[in-house]
This record gives structure tokens, sequence and C-alpha cells, in this order.
């Protein structure tokens, strides 16, 4: 057996010890809140000794002398003859800082100073100058630090290895074998020249390959707890810096990321805590004056949502004032006081990321760094990523931080422009829209020479592809050939919505994305490249920049009848349907609230099991329904391409086979709910002449898969007998819907046709209650005003409220809040009005609703 | 940042060089930065990038840019597309395409007979040749790819079409 290199027992040894010391920051902070836990101390005692010994043995004398100080402190506190305190923890955390430091460039580890921190520690054990000798430390190591400030810099960027658990590095080896198996089967068919079996070779590939990707993809997932373990450091030390107390709360360590965002995160998640701390928590006594407690809270979550992660930055701190950032605004020349005065005041807190604007009243070390806001959200965008700003003057700020998984793979549409084809990332989707000709006119509309688009009601602004990619001047022009239908992209980027007109749509991708060469780097509108199936490289679209190459201005301004478009939006019982057609003449809907996606599919990919109908997607087997097996309907024509729409139930998702999309309609409830019903069936309603049956995908799903019935919320009964709810619902055909879904759940309805006689029914003497469910848009006494009342009573203080919107906007949500509101729901949502409802019942009021409310409105967009 | 290359010659002093003719000059590069020549011209066009990008190419699954070398240099090209070629070079670790006027000889040249660029050079972007190599045949003008790549990343280059 040969020796190995020398190099690589250095390599070996740093990697080794850097290991040990990874957890050494956090063990310390936990010996100083939690006392001397002497167990604690000998862990880090026992790190530090073993980087001692190896250090010792070769040949690193300057870290062997500045971890033998460190274990000496250590030494003493475990044998209890010195007790743990703020100020050796700081010095012991800034040594083991320094020895990490040294160990990243070990090969000048042995020419570095260490005597600051060897002083400071022994200073320690010494006891009496400590604070002098402290004093010493810090313009001691100074410039010593300073010098050295690069080093760390440099090492800090992207790290060539990756942990990568024994569980994930078999299945990919098993999968290898799986995949070399395939191609030796490919390989002999190809060579027999017997097209018959090339179908489940390439079947097997594809599936092969697909869970490849998965595997590998899981491993570069790193958790956050990588990034979110040193927060509490970068807490600890800047509050006593500022002379202020905080707490931070982690929750969501082992929500996993793609390392590559793990490592770009750090630095902008970093400056949003600094941020929090240093202009969102007040002083001690700024607090308490104002009644808070003197310790201040930030609380960071991180959660899965919708294929994304979240990550929220609370402090309980000042809040943000409006009226101070429109003035510095003003002061700093970035806007005139007519544009701030008709600024609202959500725009004019979005200020804050406007490059130049800085509202601190004072630059401190800590956040006039000359990183501002801008650079942090420029740094996030640029990870496909956005951030969101809340605030409540006097209750603190939070931010939101959403992320994508991954960047390396993106599921992507490919939309054409002319001949060329661009991918547009499926995250940034909000939905397709397709414009005939002969509603252009009615459709399209030019306001200040912005073209926008009317839908549902709303105004969108309308961004030309062609336009907003060709410099000024040249190219074709559109009013030149009027184009016969108009193909529409709904983006949505952060606060940005807008419809991005194309030339057609093509088929979705998951793509790779390759990073562009460096003179392309600054290319607006682009966020990379991609190679397709053909060959041909398709770039992909920045749908942020983009918007700011088309000069368009987040919402709000850009909507001037923004009114308008409100009002309707808020007539709740129009209700956005998807339209279909089954073959020539039959018409369905099924509500737009309830789809999570639409695919087209080759009819060829339905696999048939056990007389059920399944797609093999994504790695996943997704159960199909097809209408014609459960209500009377047409068998669906043979066509070559299909569309499913995918939506969940019970927690899995299910598909319903389609055979023509025809368009996305406001419905008004004005349903026959008695000439079609059947199970599956929920009504009737006339739209541009044709009779369209509103589909019940909960009960067509029990028809069709049974099982899946299980899974839902068991209902919760009340004290033995079956929970009562009280019903408060103006349309007869939902509150027949609500009613009968609810009573099959196992719960006793009383249905009221508005919010008086719900309050009558309430206010009966013999009517007790265990919650109630309300529409919010009602005669005589709307949701909003009996919730008020029931709020308003005390024996009704502890009665949940769960309030049905048809699609609840932000501002719905604010109103519902203020009026007591505990939760919002979709109406034709079973599944989550279930689960809102169970929950209610089993836990009371006061359990927190932001989640479920903000994943439905996020699912309204 | 000095971002141009030295012409570093072998043993016996020496440097080779691939050369190509692009409109009426006789261009050579130093052999050891060609990656590969190839004919795969079939751009995908990229919008707002810098004059002198032709496009992007699929380049066995990488995405790689391709350069135009002729406005760059301040030469006219006027050959079909059909003649050209693709030349793929490595530069601070990144292949780029550089579009030329066909394929000509390899030439070894001692670095001793390279000569600075004389006058009637000097107006076309001078500081992107190393020199010039007088040979029976002609005039060989030594491409410095570093600093022509370089003056490719500005956005607002101008030069003819």
């Amino acid at each position: 057996m040969s020796l190995p290199e020398p190099d690589e027992i250095v390599s070996s040894f740093v990697e080794e010890s850097l290991d040990h010391l990874s957890a050494v920051e956090q063990q310390l902070m936990d010996i100083e809140t939690h006392g001397g836990d002497i167990e604690l101390i000998n862990t880090v005692f026992r790190a530090v000794h073993s980087t001692k010994g190896t250090a010792g043995f070769l040949g690193f004398h300057k870290i062997g002398g500045l971890a033998h100080a460190i274990e000496h402190v250590l030494d003493l506190q475990r044998n209890q003859d010195l007790a743990p305190s703020t100020e050796s923890t700081t010095a012991l955390l800034a040594a083991t800082d320094r020895l990490r430091e040294l160990l990243r460039d070990i090969s000048h580890s042995n020419d570095a100073d260490i005597d600051g921190h060897v002083r400071a520690l022994e200073a320690l054990v010494e006891g009496p100058d400590f604070q002098a000798a402290a004093a010493h430390c810090e313009t001691d190591s100074a410039p010593a630090r300073g010098a050295s400030e690069p080093s760390p810099r440099a090492s800090a960027g992207p790290e060539t290895s990756l942990r990568v658990s024994l569980r994930t590095l078999d299945r990919l080896m098993s999968l290898a074998g799986e995949l070399v198996l395939s191609r030796n089967q490919l390989l002999q068919v190809v060579e027999q020249c017997e097209a018959v079996k090339l179908g489940p070779v390439s079947a097997r590939i594809d599936q092969v390959t697909s869970e490849l990707q998965e595997a590998i993809m899981q491993s570069r997932m790193q958790p956050l707890a990588n990034v979110f373990g040193k927060f509490s450091r970068v807490v600890r030390d800047l509050s006593s810096q500022l002379g202020k107390q905080c707490h931070l709360s982690v929750e969501g360590k082992d929500v996993e990321l793609d390392k590559t965002i793990i490592e770009a995160i750090g630095d902008p998640l970093t400056h949003l805590i600094r941020n929090a701390l240093d202009h969102g928590i007040e002083a001690p006594a700024v607090r308490t004056a104002k009644g808070k407690p003197a310790k201040g809270t930030i609380r960071l979550n991180a959660a899965h949502r919708a294929g994304q992660v979240c990550i929220s930055i609370c402090d309980d701190g000042a809040g943000i004032d409006a009226a101070r950032v429109k003035r510095k605004a003003l002061e700093q020349g970035v806007f005139s006081a007519e544009q701030l005065a008709a600024m609202s005041e959500r725009d004019a807190l979005r200020l804050i990321f406007h490059p130049g604007l800085s509202t601190a009243e004072k630059v401190s070390d800590v956040s006039g760094r000359g990183v501002g806001m801008d650079v942090v959200k420029t740094n996030i965008e640029r990870l496909g990523g956005s951030v969101e700003l809340e605030t409540q003057l006097g209750q603190g700020t939070k931010i939101l931080v959403t992320l994508p998984l991954t960047l390396a793979i993106v599921p992507s549409l490919l939309v054409r422009l002319g001949n060329e084809r661009f991918a547009v990332p499926q995250a940034a989707i909000g939905e397709l829209v397709r414009i005939r000709a002969t509603d252009m006119l009615s459709r399209v509309n030019r306001i200040q020479g912005a073209e926008v688009l009317r839908l549902r009601g709303d105004l969108l602004p309308l961004v030309r592809l062609r336009s907003a990619l060709e410099s000024a001047g040249a190219g074709t022009t559109d009013a030149a050939c009027p184009a016969p239908e108009l193909h529409i992209v709904v983006v949505v980027s952060g606060s940005l919505r807008y419809g991005l007109v194309v030339d057609g749509l093509l088929d979705s991708e998951e793509i790779v994305l390759k990073p562009l060469g460096r003179h392309l780097k600054d290319c607006p509108g682009l966020a990379g490249a991609t190679v397709l199936g053909d060959g041909c490289v398709a770039l992909i679209l920045d749908v942020g920049s983009l918007a700011a190459l088309a000069q368009m201005k987040p919402r709000a301004e850009a909507t001037s009848d923004h009114v308008e478009a409100h009002s309707r939006s808020q007539s709740d019982d129009a209700h956005s349907a998807l339209l279909f057609r089954n073959g020539s003449d039959e018409w369905f809907a099924v509500p737009m609230s309830l789809v999570c996606r639409v695919e087209r599919i080759g009819a060829e990919s339905i696999d048939h099991v056990g007389g059920k109908e399944l797609l093999q997607y994504r790695g996943r087997t997704l159960p199909l329904i097809s209408l014609h097996e459960h209500i009377r309907a047409k068998p669906r024509p043979h066509l070559p391409r299909l569309h499913v729409i995918v939506f969940e139930t019970g927690g899995r998702e299910v598909g319903l086979v389609v055979p023509e999309l025809v368009d996305i309609r406001h419905l008004d409830s004005d349903v026959d709910a008695t000439t079609f019903r059947e199970p599956g069936v929920a009504g009737s309603v006339v739209v541009d002449g044709h009779v369209v049956r509103l589909i019940n995908l909960f009960e067509l799903c029990e028809l069709s898969l049974p099982e899946y019935k299980e899974t839902l919320p068991a209902a919760v009964s009340a004290g033995g007998r079956a929970a009562r709810i009280l019903l408060a619902e103006d349309s007869a055909f939902f509150r027949k819907q609500v009613a009968a879904f609810l009573e099959s759940h196992g719960y006793d309805v009383v249905p009221c046709e508005d919010g008086s006689v719900a309050w009558e029914s309430l206010t009966a003497a013999a009517a007790s209650f265990d919650l109630v469910v309300t529409d919010i848009e009602m005669p005589r006494l709307n949701g909003f005003e009996l919730c008020r009342r029931i709020r308003d009573d005390a024996r009704w203080s502890s009665l949940p409220v769960i309030a049905l919107t048809s699609l609840a906007g932000q501002e719905d949500l604010d109103r519902g809040r203020e009026a007591g509101l505990d939760d919002h729901q979709v109406k034709m949502d079973r599944d989550r009005l279930l689960a809102s409802v169970a929950r209610f019942l089993s836990s009371g009021r006061g359990v927190p609703a932001a989640t479920t409310a903000r994943s439905t409105s996020a699912k309204a967009r | 940042m000095q971002s141009g290359t030295s012409l570093v010659p072998d043993a016996r002093g020496e440097v080779q060089l691939a050369t190509f003719p692009l409109g009426d000059l006789w261009l050579g590069i130093d052999i050891r930065r060609v990656h590969e020549i190839n004919r795969n011209l079939q751009v995908t066009r990229v919008p707002h990038a810098p004059r002198a990008v032709r496009g992007v190419i699929n380049l066995r699954g990488e995405v790689v840019t391709v350069l135009e070398l002729g406005p760059l240099l301040g030469v006219k090209s006027a050959v079909p597309s059909s003649v050209q070629r693709n030349v793929i070079v490595t530069w601070a670790g990144e292949q780029v395409g550089l579009v030329v006027d066909g394929i000509a000889d390899v030439l070894s040249v001692a670095v001793d007979d390279i000569a600075t660029v004389p006058e009637h050079l000097a107006g076309r972007e001078a500081n992107c040749f190393h020199g010039v190599h007088q040979f029976d045949g002609g005039l060989i003008t030594v491409l410095d790819v570093g600093q022509a790549l370089e003056l490719a990343t500005r956005p607002a280059l101008s030069g003819t079409h």
C-alpha cells in the first residue's frame, strides 16, 4: 500500500476539520444561552481537540496554537472552573472563526497572526483584565482580519464537492443499470428492424430517463439549514452591536433547494435579516414605550408551496412608513412630487426596491454597505424568484421571497414568434388566452397608447413580444398585417402581471437551462438558452425584464380604469369556468378554481390498465377520467391529441380527458340545477346559445375512483352529535351544492338564503351552531356584516366563520380579516372547504388561516 | 483588465497558425486556441445582442455564441454563407465561434518574424492583432483572440455589416 500524497493528507485534514468545526458556532451560542451544558462543551472541545492534534502532526503550528488556546478555555468551562459568559462566547466565536479562516488558507496559515485571539482567550482564563485585553484584541486583529477578508470570500465561492446520501447514490446506480438494459434492448430491436417493439422500449427509456433526472436532481438538493444555520450568529452579533435585543425563530430548515440556489441565496437573505434587525426592530426602550416586549422577534420561515419554495422574514418592529419612503424619494430626486402624490401606498412601499433609494435615516455600517434592496431584488430575480413586501406601521414587516426548487430544469412553454421559438418558464405563466379576430375589437383596447386586454373584467396590459425583442425602428410592424387571432400568454412576475402576445403556442417541455456566453450576459429579456429536441437552440424569456423593455410599470398605474375592472371582479357570483366540448355538440364546463393545470397529450400515451385509463406522466401515474363512462355523454371522438384537465382531490392528482378546449368564461350563477342534474353534473347554464353542463369534478371522481373518497378528512362531530353548520348563500345553486357535500360528509347543515336569514337562525333561542359558512356578496346582509355581528356578540366569540368566495383577491382577504373571518375558501373547492371545516371544528378559532387563504389566492392568480 | 493574450512560441521559437481568408485579410490564429472548425452556422438569433454577435448554436449540447469577425475587425466579407466556416476557439474557459470566409493552410511561423501592425491596418482596431507576418504568398494578420473577444462584448460596436 502506498502512502497518500502529502497534499491529499493536508486537504483531507482541512475538509475533516472544517467539518468538525461547522457545528461549533451554533453550539457555542447554545452554550451561551443554556449555560454550561457539559455535554455540549465536551462536543466542542473534542472538535477543537482533534483539529489541534492533526495540525501539530502536520506541522501547522499556528493552527495548533490557536486550537490549543480555545481548547484551554473550553477545558476550564467543562470543569466548571470558568462560567460561560457573553464575553467568553464572543472571544471563542471570534477565535473559531479565525481558526476556520486559517484552515481555508492552509498554505499560508503558518505566517498568519493569531496573537490577538490567543491573548483574548488567555485573558479569559486569567480573568481580571479581560476587558482591556478584549479591546486590545479588537484593534490587534482588525488589520489581520482585514487582510484576510478576500480569502474567505474567494473560498466561499461555489464548492466543488458535494455530500450525497448513500440512498440517492444507490438509486442512481440502479437507474443507470436499468438504462443500460434498456439501451441493450433498444440496440437489439433496431438491429432486427422490429418497429413494433420500439414503442415499449422507448417508453421504458423515457421513464428511466425521467427517474434518473429526478434522482440526479435529488442529489443536488440541500437543506436550507445550510444557509439558515449562520443567521443566529448574524442576529446575535448584530443585536449586541446595535444595542438591541432580538430573538430569531427559524422554521423549515429541512426544506430542500438546489445547491446552486442555496449558495446564491445566502447573501440576499443575510441582507434582509440584517435589515429587519437594523431598520425593523426598535431599541429596547422604544419597544417598551410602545408596549411591546423589549426583545424583538424575527421569524424566518421556509415552506414548499406549489412547486416553489417560499421563504418569509417577519419582524415585529416598526414597519415601513410609506410617507417617509415618498419623502426620501422626493429628496433624492428619484420621483417628482406629482408622481409620488399619485402613487398608492403599496406602490410607494415598493419604492424601497428602487435603485438608489435608502430609507435609513442615518447610514450605519450595518445596512449602508452599498448593497440596497434593489440588489437583493435583482439577485433573487436572477434566480428565477420574486420578492414581495407587506408592512404595517408599528406592527412589523414581512418579506416574502419565492424561489424555484432548481435552476437546472425548467418546465416551460414553447412559443413561436415568426420562425423562431422561445421558452417561457411555466412558473411565470398564469394562463393562456386566445382572442379570435371577431373578438379583437371588443377585447383589445388602447389606453394612452398602450394595448390592454379585457380579461374577465380586469384590464391586462399587453406586451408584443416582437416589439419587446426588436430594437427601435427595426423589423416588421404588427399593424401592417393584422393577425387573424391573438395568442396571449398571461405572465406573472412579482407584482407585475401582463399578457405577452406571441405568434403561436407550441408544446410544453421540460428544458435544461444553459447559460448564455459572456457576450450575451447583458441581453435584456433573456434568462438563458436551451437545446430543443431537434437540436436547435431556443432562448428562454425573462418575463420580468421583458416588461422593463416594454417600459411597463407595475400594476395599478397601468390600469387606469381599474375601478371599473374591480367592481366586476368583486361581483361575487360570476365564476370563471373552463369551457370544453366533447365531440361536436356537447358543451361542458369546470370551475377554473379547481383546475391545477391543463396538459396536451398524444392519444397513444394513454395506457389501459384493468379497465381504467392512466397516463404515465413525469415519472408518476395520473388516473384519467372520461366523461362518457360516467355521465350521459357521447364517447369522445378519436383524436390524435387530447387535453387533460388536471385537478386535485384527496391530495392526489386526477386528470379529466377533454377532446377540445373552448375558452375561459365568466358564468353567472343562473344555473338550472334540475334539467340535466345527474351524479357528476351539477347543472347547466346557457353560454352563447349553447347549453353548457357544469361538471362536478368531485362527484365525477367518486364515480370513477371510489377509493379516493376515503382520503378526505373525516367529519368532526361535536359532543357526540353531528356538528351543526350554518350556511348562508344567496345563490340557490351554490347553496344546494355546498349543503349537499357538507351533508354527505356527515354534517348537519342549516341552509339560509342570505345573511339576515342566517342571523335570525343563529339568534333563534334553540339553535346552537358549531360553525358558520357564509357567502360574501348577499342581499340585505352580506358576509362581512354577518361576521361583524357575530364577532360583536360575546355569545359567539369562539364560533368559527368561514367565507366562501369565487376568487379571493388580497383586498377581500384583508377586509375579511378585519371583519373577523377565520378563513376564505373557494366555493366549488370541496376538498379545501372540508379540510378547513374539519380543522376549525377540531381545534376551534385562533388557528392561523393564513396558509390556506394565501394558497387560494395564489391559485386564483 | 489586460484581456489580450501573448503569443507563446514553442521550443523552436515558432507558433503554428491556422489561417483563414476574411474579406481582404488573411487571418492567422494560434492553433492552440482553435478547438475545431465546422460549418455549423445555423444560428439562433439573439435579440438585443452586441452587433458582432451572429447568434448562438448548439455545439454538442452546449450553447455557444457565434461572432461575426468581419464587422468586428472592420473588414467587409462578401462570400456566400455556404462557403463560410465557424472556427470554435476557447478563451477564458468558454467556447466561442468565429465566422470566417473559408479555411486555408496551417503555417509554422517564427515569433521573431511577426512584425508590429503596419500603418495601413492601424485604423482597424489594431490592438486586436498580435502583428503581421510577411510571407511570399502575402501578409498574414495574426489575431489576438482575447482582445478581439473582449472588443466584441461592447454592445455599441460600430462597423459595417
